[in-house]
């Protein structure tokens, strides 16, 4: 999946699954909200599968100094 | 997904607890890694391993010990890797960065024990890190009097052998250090059931080899001018080295060497106008990014790490013109003993590699980190501020541990230091 938008010039960034979607510690791709749909269709054509496609209102705070 | 979830329990792990870990880690590394801009392409690979930290290289242990194969856990960067590899085995790093392991750690240990020995605990006995469960044999070594008590502690729970390391750099001393590491053959030989030939020796050491000198040429292209990659970003793949598969781990840091030497010819630099940094001190296990994140929000570019998560894991290499077994043995143990801990008395040798590796990152700064109760770096600090000083190098000293209280002090502090740089 990651490859794919990649080569069609679709902005990912592989991140940690945010703990909102789930407890695992999964691998998820960061997309923006305006490519969804064309995300969307690629997956559809080249039969590439998702768990699912979530809007979080997550920010990333460089100055947060929290580091777990 | 839901596969971690069942490793973890097969594992033995506290799930419960470790779920605690799992809900800070995604910000964090959001925070820290995910709002740098301009990164290369070719941390693709770094962010998916940290992703998912406890996830893939976990399963890959998991698959290697179904089929017999025998994984080693390790705390430091003398232990020889390529001894253990040569015995079919599997090396892992047993890293303790987090302040979510040291309460654990100080249900064994006193308060006043540095951090990293507290996490290593707390890591074991409260069981939320699959590496330390999947760990057959840990490999303890004698650099701290910490340790040395921890690695008692962690005996009681786990086969533990510990490795001698000597203290000075006489003569008598590599020698002392290649019959250590015989002893390592002999136990990982017995462990395994391989023997460790000429042969299969010689392909680690050039496997091992290969691994430092593609962390050489990383590091040599943060020299340029133009900065292509982040001091933070940096020390991700450092502290990925240690718990990687070395082939792969040399593949895909040499894929990302290429692009950052596009970069540099390109004039790509992510830290246009901020200061260079030179970091000197303790190890950074991951997760500890702190000081990183710290100096690269606050006007400097970390451009190089004088630290075991850093140079000290990988400059020198072992000499790949022996022919048997005890003289492989004796170069390994030759490159081993060329690292500058603070262990060592005397060691001068560092403060001089500080010097040279300041000058060649070209750094306005050194920034000397020691981790809180670390005695033997905490003494070198004096000496090696007064080495910066005669060479004209801006010298700052912190010492911190693992947790957020002191963040905010500490970017004062630091961010003052940057500024006085000019």
């Amino acid at each position: 999946m990651y490859r794919t938008l990649k080569s069609s010039g679709i902005y990912a960034q592989i991140s940690p699954t945010p703990r909102e979607l789930s407890v695992c510690c999964g691998v998820s791709l960061l997309i923006h909200g305006e490519d969804v749909e064309q995300i969307k269709e690629i997956s559809a054509e080249r039969g590439l599968n998702y768990l699912s496609i979530s809007g979080l209102n997550n920010t990333f705070d460089n100055t947060r100094h929290k580091y777990g | 997904m839901a596969d971690n979830q069942k490793m973890w329990a097969d594992l033995g792990m506290n799930l419960e607890m470790h779920d605690m870990l799992c809900a800070v880690l995604p910000g964090a590394i959001g925070d820290v890694f995910m709002s740098q801009e301009n990164r290369p392409e070719a941390m693709d690979y770094f962010d998916m391993v940290l992703a998912d930290v406890h996830g893939l290289r976990p399963a890959e242990l998991v698959e290697f010990r179904k089929n017999g194969g025998k994984v080693f856990g390790t705390f430091c960067a003398y232990v020889p890797d390529e001894v253990i590899v040569a015995a079919g085995a599997i090396a892992t790093g047993l890293c303790a960065g987090s302040q979510f392991w040291v309460p654990g750690g100080e249900r064994y240990l006193p308060a006043n024990t540095c951090p990293l020995i507290k996490a290593m605990l707390g890591a074991r006995f409260d069981k939320t890190c699959p590496f330390y469960r999947l760990a057959d044999v840990y490999i303890g070594e004698t650099t701290c009097d910490g340790k040395k008590k921890a690695y008692e502690i962690l005996g009681t729970d786990v086969p533990m052998h510990i490795m001698d390391l000597p203290q000075m750099k006489r003569p008598k001393d590599y020698l002392k250090w290649a019959d250590e590491i015989k002893e390592l053959k002999d136990l990982v030989e017995k462990e395994t059931g391989n023997e460790v030939t000429a042969e299969k020796l010689a392909e680690a050491i050039k496997l091992i080899n290969a691994k430092r000198a593609a962390l050489e040429r990383l590091y040599a292209l943060r020299r340029n001018e133009c900065v292509p990659i982040s001091g933070t970003d940096t020390l991700l793949i450092s502290q990925i080295a240690y718990y990687d598969d070395p082939a792969r781990f040399t593949a895909m840091v040499n894929k990302l060497c290429d692009e950052l030497e596009k970069r540099v010819a390109d004039g790509v630099n992510v830290a246009p106008g901020k200061k260079r940094i030179l970091i000197s001190g303790t190890p950074m296990a991951i997760p500890n990014w702190k000081l990183h994140n710290l100096v690269e929000t606050s006007g400097g570019v970390v451009v190089c790490e004088e630290t075991c998560t850093g140079t000290r894991y990988f400059e020198n290499q072992v000499d790949e013109s022996g022919a048997t077994v005890d003289e492989m043995i004796q170069n390994i143990a030759n490159r081993y003993m060329s690292i500058n801990c603070a262990c060592f008395t005397p060691n001068t040798a560092r403060a001089d590699d500080v010097i040279r590796l300041a000058k060649e990152s070209k750094a306005d700064g050194v920034i000397d980190v020691n981790l809180m109760f670390c005695q033997t770096y905490d003494i070198e600090g004096r000496s090696l501020e007064q080495r910066c000083k005669e060479e004209g190098i801006p010298f700052l000293g912190i010492e911190t541990d693992y947790t957020d209280n002191d963040a905010q002090q500490l970017k004062t502090r630091i961010g003052a230091f940057i500024e006085l740089l000019g």
